[in-house]
């Protein structure tokens, strides 16, 4: 209790720049969960499947990333790498999406109109059979894509903010936005809004919803191999890591309420800078528990309110 | 929906006896059978939400790693030791805390009980809060609850922290599985006859007209807030007694991988559930055993790839036989003409 009292002062009196450190790093966190978890939302949304298997596919793009990065600085010695790690941002994105293309021909095209628990069901089967098997052919060696990126530092070297996740914060936030142009301007973005507001309807003037769910998924994909790719230079590739990325997004997909889109972006923001407050508060360790903690507790809250106008979350 | 035939009970009576007889049938395969019972209990209490309620908790493997950890430590105290300097002491010189064999006994058992009737009421608190989500929200709030509970008790210093806990070592007198075993069955034997009562009265009939529709049972005045909490307090009491089981034969708590692993025992509970079919009595059981020997089959011969085939097996199952065995049975008896219509064994 000390302790945390003590953490508690230490940000309030002595150093003020530790927030700004806590607040920076929170952010560039945040931005990269965004991608992920705005993804989420959007199957979630429009197709009404919670994808277990998101972090999963995460992992994937990873690897499909690093075995690129890797291979091309083989064939081309002395190439820059950076022109590969921006490349392999597009691989990454369009191998994921034809992966998650045959899941949905294979799988999530049977469990469409069922109960959302059984596609939750669903996917997590999938999540285990791409968890494992990735274990099995990548094995369960720490990849990462090392870009040597330098540290920029502010403040007389009291704030360092880590040139690989600037960049990723970026080209995590460059995605969103360019996905938000696309549900908001685009053809099949405004085939996706319909079919999200109301299916029937949608069938009825002749939109093929189905091959609409199945581009929603490609296209949640090639967010995730996006994502992927960043995490791949960013932090590190195992296969055991993916839950972690599906429970975070959830945890931000929740918090911004299902079906409330811009909301994901500042939840993702609101989630990483909470994560880091509560784990300098609190000690590392309890990191983790304190952002999964927080599912049950919004729900609560938001069954709280709802109860009060004679609602239920359902 | 259930009639108390006397056959019905003929055929529990047998099954019973199989259980009974099965250690001297499969001398080799103590632990397995101490693992079926674990199972069957958590597919039941898994059931009587799922299944009969309509509410698919993740939750339960909150008890169920509560009711480890509280079982291990009990066993720890009934030794006079304190927990602190047990679990720093572990992996060490574990050899200087010994308890006799009456005290390892009756610690164990009365301390199962204990851990039930504590968790009984944790479910009891939880349940009043959470069971006011409804629909898929409940599943991920219990989700979260269950995956947070992981990560605090591996923050826990005076449970071993990350690096888990061991259970006390049993003297030297005493064969642990088949005593896990007996007791698992037995309390297996207790839950049956105790659900199959349960769902003949009108709390039963009561957590149907929930599963069929919430607003109008509550329209109709029915108590449906206590007994949606009281539902999940017994599944609690039984979850309980199967962590404490299982953690015993195990003979080691991990808090993310054993204890509160909501990725494997976690969804294995309402995967067997689904494989026996859910909203039966004897499905759990038959999800269970079927599931059992799926398990024992993959980590036999597909060493290496055994949870891929799990998953692909979950992808199947979910996607194909959502009714489970006796979804299937109740088909069959529809196609040959002489069944009844079905009382709501698929989703």
């Amino acid at each position: 209790m000390d302790n945390i009292l003590g953490n508690i002062s230490l940000l309030t009196d002595f150093a003020p720049v530790i927030n700004l450190e806590l607040i920076a790093n929170g952010l560039l966190v945040g931005a990269i969960f965004g991608l992920i978890a705005y993804g989420m939302a959007i199957v979630w949304g429009v197709m009404n499947i919670i994808n277990v298997a998101q972090g999963a596919f995460v992992i994937l793009g990873g690897y499909v990333a690093f075995f690129f990065v890797e291979g091309m600085l083989n064939v081309l010695p002395g190439s820059p790498q950076i022109i590969w790690i921006f490349l392999s941002m597009v691989v990454a994105a369009g191998a994921v999406a034809l992966f998650a293309l045959i899941v949905f021909r294979l799988v999530i095209d049977k469990v469409l109109d069922r109960d959302l628990f059984v596609s939750l069901l669903a996917t997590f089967g999938i999540e285990l059979v791409m968890q494992q098997g990735m274990n099995q052919i990548f094995t369960a060696e720490e990849r990462v894509i090392d870009a040597q990126f330098q540290t920029f530092t502010f403040l007389n070297n009291m704030l360092n903010i880590p040139g690989s996740r600037a960049l990723g914060a970026l080209l995590g936030i460059g995605a969103a936005v360019l996905i938000v142009f696309l549900v908001r301007y685009s053809r099949f973005g405004r085939a996706m809004r319909a079919t999200a507001q109301n299916p029937r309807a949608a069938r009825i003037m002749g939109i093929d919803t189905r091959r609409v769910y199945e581009m929603t998924f490609a296209l949640n994909g090639a967010i995730c191999g996006v994502a992927g790719s960043i995490v791949a230079f960013v932090y590190i590739i195992h296969p055991f890591q993916g839950l972690i990325y599906t429970l975070r997004s959830f945890v931000i997909v929740i918090l911004a309420g299902v079906g409330n889109i811009p909301g994901v972006i500042f939840a993702a923001f609101g989630l990483g800078v909470y994560e880091n407050y509560a784990g300098f508060i609190l000690g590392p360790e309890f990191q983790n528990g304190m952002v999964f903690i927080i599912v049950p507790i919004a729900l609560l809250v938001r069954a709280a309110i709802m109860r009060r106008k004679r609602q239920y979350l359902k | 929906m259930i009639k108390t035939s006397t056959t019905q009970w003929l055929i529990a009576l047998v099954v019973l006896g199989v259980f009974i007889v099965a250690p001297w049938i499969l001398p080799n395969n103590m632990s397995q059978l101490v693992d079926l019972t674990v199972f069957i209990l958590i597919a039941l209490s898994w059931d009587m939400l799922g299944g009969q309620m309509g509410y698919n908790s993740f939750g339960n493997i909150l008890f169920f790693g509560v009711g480890m950890y509280l079982v291990a430590s009990i066993q720890v105290w009934s030794g006079g030791f304190s927990l602190t300097e047990y679990n720093s002491a572990m992996g060490g010189n574990l050899e200087s805390f010994t308890v006799t064999a009456p005290t390892f006994v009756i610690s164990l058992l009365v301390g199962l009980l204990l851990v039930a009737i504590l968790n009984f009421f944790l479910g009891l608190i939880v349940g009043s809060q959470l069971l006011k989500m409804r629909g898929h929200y409940f599943a991920i709030g219990t989700l979260g609850l269950g995956v947070a509970a992981g990560e605090f008790a591996s923050t826990m210093e005076i449970l071993g922290a990350g690096s888990g806990m061991t259970f006390i070592q049993p003297p030297a007198s005493i064969e642990l599985a088949p005593l896990l075993y007996f007791t698992g069955v037995f309390v297996v034997a207790v839950f049956f006859v105790l659900l199959r009562w349960l769902y003949s009265t009108r709390f039963g009939f009561v957590m149907n007209a929930i599963r069929d529709n919430e607003d109008k049972a509550e329209a109709m005045g029915l108590p449906t807030h206590n007994v949606k909490a009281f539902a999940w307090a017994i599944a609690a009491f039984f979850a309980a007694i199967a962590g404490g089981i299982y953690g015993s034969a195990k003979n080691f708590i991990d808090p993310t991988e054993i204890a509160f692993s909501g990725t494997t025992i976690g969804v294995w509970m309402l995967l067997m559930t689904l494989m026996g079919g859910k909203g039966t009595i004897w499905g759990p059981i038959i999800g269970a055993i079927v599931f059992q020997l799926f398990k024992e089959f993959f980590w036999t011969f597909l060493f290496g790839w055994q949870r891929v085939a799990l998953g692909l097996l979950i992808v199947i199952i979910v996607v194909f036989f959502p009714g489970g065995v006796m979804g299937g049975l109740e088909r069959l008896r529809n196609i040959l003409g002489y069944g009844k219509p079905s009382a709501g064994a698929e989703t």
